[in-house]
């Protein structure tokens, strides 16, 4: 599979409308035709990009946010394993957890900041912890079905062979689920960047790209804006690499 | 009832060539293959995997396009897929958001036919397969071997000139596959069509053609032409059957081992 | 002259021989024992809450009584306050959904059917798609100001994406032994399009727009939390600056349980409109 990511022969005709795209800016930038603190001219992004990539700022949001989100997501991550292979692996802590955990999971991600600040206050805090529950749901959800999925073939055999609980978790069961927890933790990483991101900007403290975005509207500079989107994408594509999974939702 | 107005036609396969290219070298399926299937003749085609019958059967089907060589239905070529063979594939190839009834008519769609004509051609078909009750009922609903009855009538509805079947019965246990035998035998001889059919069971051949091509592989030909002398109707456990499907056993074996 | 197949298309009822429909297994629902335990954690947390509430651990402005919650709950629902932010926040929902699932159906379906245009146009939509809705808010914030416009722009972007990569895969949905048969039986264009490329794709559509929907719920929630001055993410962020705990457990509670019910509903749309997927 990894093969086939970086042999994948770059198709041309995929630059033609972004091109495209950045002469109608230009032409339309140039000619004033629309306020040009809506349209930067692409000339003045271009000159603000150079300015950020050999200032500081730019650089410490950046390592700020991947900080955060690799923290969370350890953290909801490992929560999530934990959860979802006991909910997988007993009848009974799932016709205890399962109903919670999935009611839970309803909740809009982002609508749990306002309890999270009213808690913690304003500080990291609140952030990772976001960040966290962002990364636990997929993590637990996904771990949950992968080890209840595990075939009752598989399982007869480890009663078979009188495994006791703890061997069958660790010799059939984990590895048996192995395909769908590691796809529960790519969703997690996807999720818990989308967190970081929205973390960041709800709640607007310290150093981040959330945080530069809304400083950035505030200041009414669609430019910084713009780049910081542009970084957006870069990063969501080389993090779909790394996860080989397109993004689907938010 | 609506009784048959096509004409059964004959089927001339004359020198055909066909390659493929697999993983950037050139497969050849099929070499020089010239066959002659006789209007309302039930020919087999048997052989062991690889030696190009499935594609032999697409191209007299035009879902295949031969390399050099000429196909002929009916004294006119075969220039792509049309209604005047009904094929019925291995996978029933049923569609899953159709009933039967619906699945069948599909065949009838292209016919100037009206609604109450194209109803009682379709019951009359799905009696004809031994469906009948299950008119209304998704392929999900249905066993193997039904849904393989299903793509059979299906396959029938516009009335043929002739029906190519691509090992039907391959996929269905060896019960099933006797029934379904019958089944195939009892249509054929209602609806006197021409039927060219692949399969790689000796026995099957046997019980039901009237001529057998046996091909080899590597690359696909024609080995021989066997003529299925027994009177019909066949009983299945026939001095005679049986000797021939020794015969054709070996051929096949020998085959096997180049 | 096409063939009309509604009158072969009938329930499928209950006849002898055919396997039955796999029906959602709905006695989960009615069992005692599974109830119980599926309460006892929430019950727990409930007690566990009540307990810390008592002893103070927490001021009690960030932690309330689950007996204040109940009242405000109550308070909020009676005095129709609730049910108003709920049909506004709805509303928004229906009108962006509605914007940005035509868009991305549209778009899908022509970078579905056309390798060509999927090539020119697909890497740059699919390019832009991976910048999270969320930071898409200061940019329409500028462009749109804080009005309607900003929250339908939101939810119409976050409603496009599953849309748009649903649709563009449910156009090649149909595999190829399908086209073959539709070959066959010399199906013209449209016959091809209503019996073999529609119906294989609707299962996938339909699965875009659940999807479309739940990101919509999703995002709307975010954007009144920040920019509006009514519905359901605006109460709750109200609430939140008027250290109102208890409105805020009761938004948190709502929007779930909406955005849950949105979702249930979709599911079963989604298994009416295609029984015959695996997943019905």
């Amino acid at each position: 599979m990894t093969q086939n990511v970086l042999r994948t022969r770059v198709d041309h005709r995929a630059f033609v409308v972004p091109v495209v795209l950045l002469v109608l800016w230009a032409i339309a930038s140039s000619l004033r035709l629309v306020d040009p603190h809506l349209l930067v001219p692409p000339a003045t992004v271009a000159a603000t990009l150079v300015q950020m990539l050999g200032g500081a700022d730019y650089w410490s949001a950046v390592g700020s946010s991947l900080a955060r989100v690799c923290g969370g997501f350890v953290l909801g991550g490992a929560a999530g394993l934990v959860v979802g292979v006991v909910l997988g692996v007993s009848r009974i802590a799932e016709r205890i957890g399962a109903p919670t955990l999935h009611g839970a999971r309803s909740v809009a991600l982002f609508a749990w900041i306002p309890l999270l600040t009213a808690w913690f206050g304003d500080g990291e805090v609140a952030k990772v912890a976001l960040i966290a529950l962002a990364a636990f749901f997929p993590v637990a959800l996904n771990t949950e079905r992968g080890c209840r999925q595990v075939s009752n073939a598989l399982l007869e055999v480890g009663r078979v062979l009188e495994f006791d609980r703890w061997t069958t978790v660790r010799r059939i069961i984990l590895p048996a689920a192995s395909r769908s927890i590691v796809t529960g933790l790519q969703l997690g990483l996807t999720t818990a960047w989308i967190g970081t991101i929205g973390a960041e900007y709800l709640v607007d403290q310290g150093t981040g790209i959330g945080i530069a975005l809304s400083s950035a509207r505030i200041d009414n500079r669609m430019d910084i804006i713009l780049i910081y989107m542009l970084t957006l994408a870069l990063m969501g594509l080389a993090l779909n690499l790394i996860v080989r999974r397109n993004v689907v939702d938010d | 009832m609506i009784e048959r107005v096509a004409e059964r036609a004959s089927v001339e396969i004359r020198d055909v060539w066909k390659s493929f290219a697999v993983d950037g070298a050139e497969v050849r399926a099929l070499e020089g293959i010239s066959l002659t299937v006789a209007p309302g003749e039930f020919v087999s085609i048997i052989g062991p995997s690889g030696c190009g019958k499935s594609t032999l059967l697409r191209l007299v089907a035009g879902l295949e396009v031969p390399d050099r060589g000429e196909l002929w239905v009916d004294s006119s070529p075969v220039t792509g897929p049309s209604l005047r063979c009904g094929i019925a594939f291995q996978d029933h190839r049923l569609f899953p958001w159709l009933t039967v009834a619906a699945n069948i008519g599909l065949g009838l769609l292209k016919t100037p036919r009206s609604q109450a004509e194209k109803r009682n051609a379709i019951q009359r078909l799905v009696d004809l397969v031994g469906l009948t009750g299950f008119e209304n009922a998704y392929p999900r609903q249905l066993s193997g071997g039904m849904a393989q009855r299903a793509s059979i009538a299906r396959s029938l509805a516009a009335e043929p000139q002739i029906l190519l079947l691509d090992e039907p019965l391959g996929a269905l246990d060896a019960l099933t596959r006797a029934r379904m035998q019958a089944e195939l035998l009892r249509i054929w001889e209602r609806e006197r069509v021409t039927v060219a059919m692949v399969t790689h069971d000796v026995t099957e051949a046997v019980l039901l053609s009237d001529r057998i091509v046996v091909m080899g592989r590597r690359p696909g030909r024609v080995r021989e032409v066997l003529t299925v002398d027994v009177p019909r109707p066949r009983p299945r456990n026939a001095f005679s059957l049986a000797t021939l499907s020794a015969q054709l056993a070996e051929l096949l074996e020998g085959d096997l081992d180049n | 002259m096409a063939t009309r197949f509604a009158s072969f298309v009938k329930p499928i009822a209950a006849q002898p021989g055919v396997c039955s429909v796999k029906r959602p297994s709905l006695r989960w629902w009615i069992d005692p024992r599974t109830i119980a335990l599926g309460l006892l954690l929430p019950v727990t947390i409930v007690v566990a809450w009540s307990i810390a509430v008592r002893l103070e651990i927490m001021r009690p402005q960030i932690l309330p009584s689950p007996l204040t919650v109940l009242a405000t709950a109550r308070d909020l629902f009676v005095g129709g306050e609730l049910l108003a932010a709920l049909g506004i926040s709805l509303g928004r929902v229906v009108v962006g959904l509605a914007i940005g699932s035509l868009l991305g159906i549209l778009v899908g379906i022509a970078t579905g059917r056309s390798r060509t245009i999927d090539a020119y146009f697909g890497p740059t939509i699919r390019g832009i798609c991976q910048i999270p809705t969320i930071a898409w808010l200061p940019f329409f914030m500028i462009v749109f100001g804080i009005g309607e416009g900003l929250k339908l722009a939101l939810i119409a972007k976050a409603s496009f994406l599953p849309l748009f990569v649903n649709t563009s895969a449910a156009m090649r949905a149909a595999p190829e032994r399908f086209h073959e048969v539709a070959d066959v039986l010399e199906l013209d264009r449209w016959q091809r399009l209503r019996l073999v490329v529609l119906p294989a794709a609707l299962p996938l559509v339909a699965s875009g727009f659940r999807m479309g929907l739940s990101n919509a719920w999703h995002v709307l929630v975010v954007v009144e939390m920040v920019a509006a001055a009514a519905g359901v993410g605006h109460l709750m962020a109200w609430s939140r600056t008027l250290f109102q705990l208890d409105a805020v457990f009761v938004t948190i509670v709502v929007i779930g349980i909406t955005g849950w019910a949105m979702d249930a509903t979709m599911r079963l749309i989604e298994s009416r409109l295609s029984p015959w997927t695996a997943n019905a």
